[in-house]
C-alpha cells in the first residue's frame, strides 16, 4: 500500500508537470511553414529584459527602445552614423534664425490598423510629450517650446509652438533660436490619437494599450510580449515599404548564452562583448560590425568641493592615466579613448588629447596645493566588466601620481542621494548620446543644468562655455554653428570638466543568411530602419 | 489530529503578519530611491525632478511608512498586492505567470533528484564501503561542489554549440510550439537541477537508511525469513523517510523560489529571475509580494512535512 502511494505521489508529479509543461508554452503556432524568405523569422538578442511599457511617455529604457524601434516611427529617425534622417517626414525646413522648424508629412501613410494618419496624430503625440501631467519622463526637453510654460501652469489649454495647419505638415516654434530642438525632440515616436485620444492627460500613460501596442507606424506590429521570454512581431502591412522577414522575435537572455546561439543559428543578431570577440570571430556563420558609440564612459569629479575647482586638479588626473592601455588592455582595443564631451566626428583638430605624462600630473597637483593626504572616493555600479577592471586601475595610477582614491561600490538606486547631497567625490558613469547635434552637450556642462536641474552631475560651470554653446545653438547656418562647437570643444577641453575615458564600440555579430543590417554604437541604442532587413536561403 | 492544524494554523497567521510587517519595513528601508533611478545621470533633464516628485506621489511613496503599510495591509487582505513600480503591472499578475515555468522546472528538477537520490542512496547504504558505494560518494560530493553554473556553461557548450542535440534558452521556440519542444528545452535546466540537488538528498537517504538497516526490527524481519528486498523496501525504507522528509519539505520553499542561475543561464523565466531583477531595481511591491510567497509555502510545508510523518510513521500521532 505504501508502495502504491508512492508511486501514486510521483506519478502525480509528473502528471502536474507535465501538465504545467503544456500550458507555459506559446498558445499558437506562428510559423506557417511557408518556405519564401517573406514569411521566414529572425532572431534578435535583447541585451537585458524589457520593462513592458512600450511608451514614449515612460523613462528611457533600453530594451524597450529597441523594441519599439521596430514598432514606432518619428517625424525623424538618427541612423547608424548619428545623422538625422527623414522618416514619417518627406521633408523639413529650419527658419534662418532656427525658431521654426516645419515638417511635410509622407502622404498616403496608414498606421498598421489601416487608419489614416495625420499630423493631427503628431500634434496629440507633442502635447502629450511636453504635458508634465501625463507622467512624460522627458517633458522637460519641450520647455523650449513656445507656449510650453502657459500650458503646464493651466494658462493655456493648447501648446501655441505645435501646430497642424493642415493634414500633412506640423509646425514647431521655439521660444528663442534653439537648433538642437530638432534633434532633442525630432524623432519622438508618435502615438495614436484613435486609441488614445479619449484618455485625460493624467490617465492616458496608464492605458493598457502601451503594454500590448498593437497599432503603430513603424514597419513591424507588436504581437506579444511573452515576459522574459520574447517579444514577437510581424510585418505591418500597412507600412510605407512593407518589411521582407515576417515575423521577429526579440529574445532577452545572458550574453554567454546568446553567444552560443550565435554560433548553432538560435540567434540572428546579436551584441556581444569584447571579450567573447575571439569566439565569435571563430563562427564561420555570422559576420561581425563594428560602430563607434555616441556615449563614453567617464568619471565625474564633484566640482561643488573646493579641492576639484582648480583646472590644474582635473587636468592632471586626467594625465595621471593611460587611458589607451585601459582601453587595450580592458576593451581589447574595441573602443576609442575621449578627448571632450563632444564626439569624435565632431570634434575639431588640435585638442589635447592628455597623454599620460605622470611628471606632469605631479607638478599641477602641486601648483593646485593637492594635499597628498587627501583621500577622495571614486564611486560606481559594480557588475559591468570593463567599468570594474577601470576603477581599479584609475585607482592604482591615481595613486602612483600622489593622490588617494578608496573605491566604493554602490547601488544604482542609491546614487540619485549622493548626487542630491553632494556627497560624492569622484563617480563613473557611462551613456549618453553627444553625437546627433553637439548642443546635447549642454546638458550636462552648463551652470543652469547642475543636478537637480539637468544632467550636470559634477556641478561643472564655465559661463563663457555656456554663452558659446548657446551662440552655436542659435543660428542654422551650419559653418557658423561648426565654427562656435570648435571653440567650445577647445574651451571645455582645456577645462577637463569631465575625465573623459573611452567610448566603447557596438560590436555585433549578424548570421550570414541576414542582410541590410546596420550595428548602432551599442547595444542598447536603437535599430535601424529594420523594413530593410531581408534573410536569404 | 483536526485541532493539532486548527492551532497549527492560527499560529501561522499570527507569524505570517509579523512576517508582512519585517519584510515590508526592511524592503522600505533599504537605502536608495527606485523612482530617481529610472533616469540615469545621462538622461537627466529640466524636468526629471518634477517627474520622480509626481511619481513617488503617485505611488504613494512620499508618505509615511506607517500609512504605506496600513494601504498595503488593507489592500493585501482582499487579494491586491499592489502594483510594480518598475511597469505598473498588478504584482499578482507578475507573480502569476512566472510560477508556471518555475513550477515546471522544479518539479521536474526534484523529481529527477529524487529518482537519482532513492536508488543510488539505498544502494549505497545496502552495499557500504563498495565500489558501488564509493562510486555514489564521487557522485553526490560531484554534484554538491561542482557549481550549477559551471555544469551549465559546459553543458550549453557540449549540447548547444557542438553537438546542437538541445536548446540553451527560454522554455519553448516560439515558432514551433509543442509539448515536445517545451520538454527539449526543460532537458538541459532540468537535468543540471536535479543533479545538483541530488547529492545532499543521496547522503540523506544513505545515512538514514544505514541507520534503519542496522536496528532490531530488521534483523527480525531477516530472521523471519522475509526477502532482502521486502526488508529493504518493505521496513526500512520507510523508516528513514522521516529525515528525509524533512529535508526535502525545507527544500520545496526554496526550489518555488527559483534557482536564481539555472533561470539566469538557461533564460528561464521563472521565480528566482524576477527576485534577482525585482532587487536590483528596487521594485518594493514585487520584493515584498515575492517574499511573503515565499513565507507562506515555508509556513504549509513545515506543517505539511509534520502532517507527513503520520502518513510514514503510525507512531507519530498529531494533538
Amino acid at each position: 500500500m505504501f508502495r502504491n502511494r508512492v508511486r501514486v505521489a510521483l506519478l502525480g508529479l509528473a502528471v502536474t508537470t507535465l501538465a504545467v509543461a503544456g500550458c507555459t508554452g506559446p498558445a499558437a503556432n506562428s510559423n506557417d511553414g511557408a518556405g519564401s524568405a517573406a514569411n521566414k523569422s529572425l532572431n534578435v538578442y535583447l541585451y537585458q529584459e524589457p520593462a513592458g511599457v512600450f511608451s514614449p511617455l515612460a523613462p528611457v529604457s533600453g530594451p524597450d527602445g529597441q523594441v519599439m524601434s521596430l514598432i514606432d516611427e518619428g517625424l525623424l529617425g538618427v541612423d547608424p552614423s548619428y545623422k538625422l534622417q527623414p522618416r514619417l517626414a518627406e521633408s523639413y525646413t529650419v527658419s534662418p534664425d532656427a525658431t521654426t522648424f516645419t515638417f511635410k508629412l509622407r502622404s498616403g501613410l496608414k498606421w498598421s490598423d489601416g487608419t489614416p494618419f495625420t499630423s493631427k496624430d503628431v500634434l496629440f503625440t507633442y502635447t502629450l510629450m511636453a504635458n508634465p501631467k501625463t507622467t512624460s519622463s522627458t517633458a522637460g526637453n519641450y520647455t523650449g517650446v513656445e507656449g510650453v510654460a502657459d500650458f503646464a501652469s493651466g494658462k493655456a489649454t493648447t501648446i501655441s509652438g505645435f501646430s497642424a495647419p493642415d493634414d500633412n505638415t506640423f509646425v514647431i516654434k521655439a521660444t528663442k533660436p534653439n537648433f538642437g530642438l530638432l534633434a532633442l525632440i525630432g524623432s519622438v515616436w508618435i502615438m495614436p490619437e484613435h486609441i488614445l485620444g479619449k484618455d485625460a492627460p493624467d490617465a492616458v500613460a496608464k492605458n493598457a494599450f502601451f503594454r500590448n501596442p498593437t497599432v503603430g507606424m513603424g514597419p513591424y506590429t507588436f504581437v506579444e510580449y511573452k515576459t522574459n521570454q520574447y517579444v514577437h512581431v510581424t510585418a505591418n502591412p500597412n507600412y510605407r515599404s512593407p518589411a521582407k522577414i515576417k515575423d521577429v522575435y526579440l529574445k532577452p537572455m545572458t550574453s554567454d548564452n546568446a553567444t552560443a546561439q550565435l554560433g548553432n543559428g538560435g540567434i540572428d543578431i546579436a551584441s556581444y562583448s569584447p571579450t567573447d570577440a575571439e569566439t565569435v570571430s571563430g563562427f564561420n556563420t555570422v559576420t561581425t560590425q563594428e560602430k563607434p558609440g555616441a556615449g563614453f564612459v567617464r568619471i565625474a569629479l564633484n566640482q561643488s568641493k573646493p579641492y576639484f575647482k582648480d583646472a590644474k586638479v582635473r587636468q592632471a588626473f586626467l594625465y595621471a592615466l593611460d587611458r589607451k592601455q585601459i582601453v587595450q588592455t580592458v576593451l581589447g582595443g574595441k573602443a576609442e579613448v575621449r578627448l571632450s564631451d563632444f564626439a569624435k566626428a565632431n570634434e575639431p583638430a588640435g585638442l589635447n588629447d592628455y597623454a599620460q605624462d605622470v611628471a606632469k600630473a605631479k607638478q599641477l597637483l602641486a601648483e593646485a596645493g593637492w594635499d597628498s593626504n587627501r583621500e577622495v572616493q571614486l564611486q560606481w555600479v559594480h557588475g559591468q566588466r570593463d567599468r570594474d577592471a577601470t576603477s581599479t586601475i584609475v585607482q592604482s595610477q591615481l595613486a602612483a601620481v600622489g593622490v588617494k582614491v578608496k573605491l566604493v561600490n554602490i547601488q544604482a538606486a542609491e546614487i540619485p542621494k549622493t548626487y542630491a547631497e553632494k556627497t560624492y567625490d569622484m563617480v563613473l558613469y557611462g551613456g549618453g548620446n553627444y553625437a546627433v547635434d553637439s548642443s546635447t552637450i549642454n546638458g550636462i556642462t552648463a551652470c543652469a543644468n547642475a543636478y537637480p536641474a539637468g544632467g550636470n552631475i559634477n556641478y561643472f560651470c564655465n559661463p563663457q562655455l555656456d554663452q558659446l554653446m548657446a551662440q552655436a545653438n542659435s543660428t542654422a547656418d551650419e559653418a557658423q554653428r561648426k565654427s562656435l562647437y570648435d571653440q567650445a570643444a577647445k574651451l571645455e577641453n582645456d577645462q577637463a570638466d569631465l575625465m573623459w575615458l573611452y567610448s566603447p564600440y557596438g560590436l555585433w555579430a549578424v548570421n550570414k543568411k541576414v542582410q541590410g543590417f546596420q550595428a548602432p554604437g551599442s547595444q542598447d541604442a536603437l535599430f535601424w530602419d529594420p523594413a530593410s532587413w531581408t534573410i536569404t536561403g | 489530529m483536526a485541532a493539532f492544524l486548527v492551532r497549527r494554523l492560527a499560529i501561522n497567521v499570527l507569524v505570517f503578519w509579523l512576517i508582512t510587517i519585517a519584510i515590508f519595513a526592511l524592503v522600505h528601508k533599504t537605502p536608495g530611491d527606485p523612482i530617481a533611478m529610472q533616469i540615469p545621470a545621462d538622461q537627466l533633464n529640466s524636468g526629471s525632478a518634477e517627474f520622480i516628485a509626481q511619481k513617488r506621489h503617485e505611488l504613494g511613496l512620499d508618505q509615511s511608512l506607517l500609512v504605506q503599510y496600513w494601504h498595503w495591509l488593507t489592500n493585501a487582505l482582499h487579494g491586491d498586492l499592489g502594483y510594480s513600480l518598475l511597469n505598473g503591472r498588478p504584482v499578482t499578475e507578475v507573480l502569476g505567470e512566472r510560477i508556471g515555468p518555475t513550477v515546471e522546472l522544479m518539479g521536474v528538477g526534484l523529481l529527477i533528484s529524487l529518482l537519482v537520490a532513492f536508488p543510488l542512496g539505498i544502494l549505497a547504504a545496502r552495499r557500504r564501503n563498495s565500489l558501488l558505494d564509493y562510486g555514489a560518494t564521487v557522485v553526490s560530493l560531484g554534484s554538491v561542489s561542482i557549481p550549477v553554473f559551471f555544469v551549465a556553461l559546459i553543458a550549453i557548450y557540449v549540447f548547444t554549440l557542438k553537438f546542437q542535440w538541445f536548446p540553451s534558452s527560454g522554455i519553448s521556440d516560439p515558432t514551433n510550439p509543442s509539448l515536445l519542444d517545451t520538454l527539449h528545452h526543460l532537458v538541459l535546466p532540468a537535468v543540471i537541477l536535479g543533479f545538483g540537488n541530488s547529492g545532499p538528498f543521496m547522503r540523506y537517504v544513505r545515512s538514514s537508511m544505514i541507520t534503519e538497516l542496522g536496528a532490531d526490527y530488521v534483523r527480525t524481519a531477516n530472521a523471519k525469513g522475509a526477502s532482502p528486498r521486502r526488508v529493504v523496501l518493505r521496513h526500512a525504507f520507510r523508516n528513514s523517510l522521516i529525515p528525509v522528509l524533512t529535508v526535502i519539505a525545507t527544500n520545496v520553499p526554496q526550489l518555488l523560489a527559483g534557482a536564481v542561475v539555472i533561470e539566469q543561464v538557461f533564460a528561464w523565466p521563472g521565480m528566482g529571475q524576477l527576485a534577482v531583477s525585482s532587487v536590483n531595481q528596487h521594485d518594493y511591491s514585487v520584493i515584498v509580494g515575492f517574499a511573503l510567497l515565499i513565507a507562506i509555502l515555508v509556513l504549509l510545508s513545515n506543517l505539511l512535512a509534520d502532517v507527513l510523518y503520520t502518513v510514514v510513521d503510525p507512531r507519530v500521532r498529531l494533538r
